[in-house]
């Protein structure tokens, strides 16, 4: 067993763990964050996406150890108390959710994305979420979704 | 075999110490290969040095004749690096193409050539492009040129005790393209690619690297075809007589496999994509 400490949305968390223990494992069933989802295990879907220190991984693909002193963000980390984040609003607004299971990570990549590039084109978009497969929307609605987004998110910053 | 500890070395020579102190250790990159395998059970060492806190290893550098790539650069680093830009544009093509951006922002250019698999995307472009793997345990230098690391696998292969820890590519005023065909996952016979380099001067062919992935054992250089095109004009790359040699080239590498009727004619077509990759990035270099 190994001690490792994590910063995941902004909490610490420390914890002995099996050395073999992947990332997703210790965010769903050690600090019982159960949004990350487990698709394939295999790097292919991208459903168990998470932001590791403003990059998206594979949680599935990541040892926790190696994780360790890493800051995380989870879907549970987007939305502020009661209020949703933008991206994850104009999702619901255009209708890109249908089972749900992709979006999560779907969400953390589009939220990686448009950190670094908010005036992402639409093959940037598309490019951005290769990563990750969804198989119920065809994903027409979903790129409208980052769309919707990037505008919510541009004019909440010339609100400010 | 089970896992019984787990290092996390913060420079070289601490992971150089610990790998020489355990037999049964294994390095760990970004793990994107080695995951998979200890998911089937498979590779599970009794001790795990992890890289990825060891920042000398994460840089790009460059020096008077040549650029220093570390081992624990990631895909994204690559991707979006100006020196690898101005220089490598095979490399760039390469970077781009690789698995999706999760996949990209951890793995490294030192994992995909250690674990070298048939297809592993990045050794056509450094085969191509003369690149040099620099290998180092506790009290041992040693550098092999990529070629020859693949070629002479059962010499130089990296041993129990070594790291790799950069890979060394010397900066010329030279074209270089990269072309892949399938991906990872697609079926095998649907997996080519193709990585050159040339040196051109008033449209004639100085010099020429066009190095083959996933059509054989492991990525190799066409000999025939760069001695062959020294002197011509670039478009006879694109003739016949230049495709053929490619053809027969992938013919005679794999004419024992199922997948050989269809790569003999792709490699044509990804070969002529390589090089219109390299032709177009004109002052790109
Ligand atoms: C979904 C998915 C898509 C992929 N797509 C592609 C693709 O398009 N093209 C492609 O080429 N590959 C692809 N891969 C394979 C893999 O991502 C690459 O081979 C990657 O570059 C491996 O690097 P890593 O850092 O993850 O290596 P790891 O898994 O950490 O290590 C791989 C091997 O190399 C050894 N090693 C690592 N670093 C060093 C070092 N510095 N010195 C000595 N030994 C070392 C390790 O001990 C291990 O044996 C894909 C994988 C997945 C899961
Ligand atoms: S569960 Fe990790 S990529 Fe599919
Ligand atoms: S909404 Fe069902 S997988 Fe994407």
């Amino acid at each position: 067993m190994i001690e490792v400490t994590l910063k995941i949305n902004g909490k610490m968390y420390t914890r002995k763990i099996n050395p073999m223990l992947r990332l997703i494992d210790f965010i769903r069933d050690e600090i019982k964050l159960k949004g990350t989802k487990e698709g394939c295990g295999e790097g292919e879907c991208g459903a168990c996406t998470v932001i590791m220190n403003g990059k998206t991984v594979n949680s599935c693909l990541v040892l926790a150890a190696s994780a360790n002193g890493a800051e995380i963000t989870t879907i549970e980390g987007l939305s502020n108390g009661d209020h949703l984040h933008p991206i994850q609003e104009a999702f619901i607004e255009v209708g890109a959710v249908q089972c749900g299971y992709c979006i999560p990570g779907m969400i953390l990549s589009t939220k990686a994305l448009l950190d670094e590039n908010l005036d992402a084109t639409e093959a940037q978009i598309k490019e951005g979420i290769s990563g990750n497969l969804c198989r119920c929307t065809g994903y027409t609605k979903i790129v409208e979704g980052v769309k919707i987004a990037q505008k919510k998110i541009i004019n909440s910053q010339e609100g400010d | 075999m089970k896992l019984l500890s787990f290092f996390q070395p913060n420079n070289i020579d601490e992971a150089k110490v610990l790998l020489s102190k355990y037999e049964n250790s294994k390095l760990l990159a970004g793990g994107t290969d080695l995951l998979l395998d200890f998911k089937k059970d498979m590779n599970v060492p009794q001790y795990l040095i992890d890289l990825s806190k060891i920042l000398e290893l994460k840089s790009i550098v460059e020096n008077e004749s040549d650029i220093t790539i570390g081992s624990m650069v990631t895909f994204t680093q690559v991707k979006g690096n100006k020196l690898i830009k101005d220089n490598f544009n095979s490399i760039i093509l390469c970077a781009k193409s690789m698995g999706s951006p999760q996949i990209r922002n951890v793995a490294t250019i030192g994992g995909n050539i250690i674990n070298g698999a048939v297809a592993a995307d990045i050794v056509p472009c450094v085969i191509s492009l003369d690149g040099i793997l620099v290998f180092e345990s506790i009290d041992t230098l040693r550098e092999v040129r990529c070629e020859d690391y693949f070629r002479n696998n059962s010499i130089e292969k990296i041993k129990g005790n070594e790291i790799l820890t950069k890979i060394i590519i010397p900066k010329r005023p030279w074209l270089s393209g990269y072309y892949k065909l399938g991906k990872r996952n697609s079926l095998a016979i649907a997996r080519a690619n193709t990585a050159l380099s040339l040196s051109i001067e008033e449209n004639i062919i100085k010099d020429l690297r066009v190095c083959l992935g996933a059509v054989g054992k492991f990525p190799f250089r066409v000999n025939e075809l760069e001695s062959r095109a020294v002197g011509k004009i670039v478009e006879w790359l694109f003739d016949d007589e230049a495709l053929n040699i490619l053809e027969n080239t992938v013919y005679e590498s794999i004419k024992e496999r199922k997948t050989m009727p269809f790569k003999r004619n792709a490699i044509k077509g990804v070969f002529k994509n390589a090089l219109l990759s390299a032709v177009e990035s004109g002052g790109n270099k």
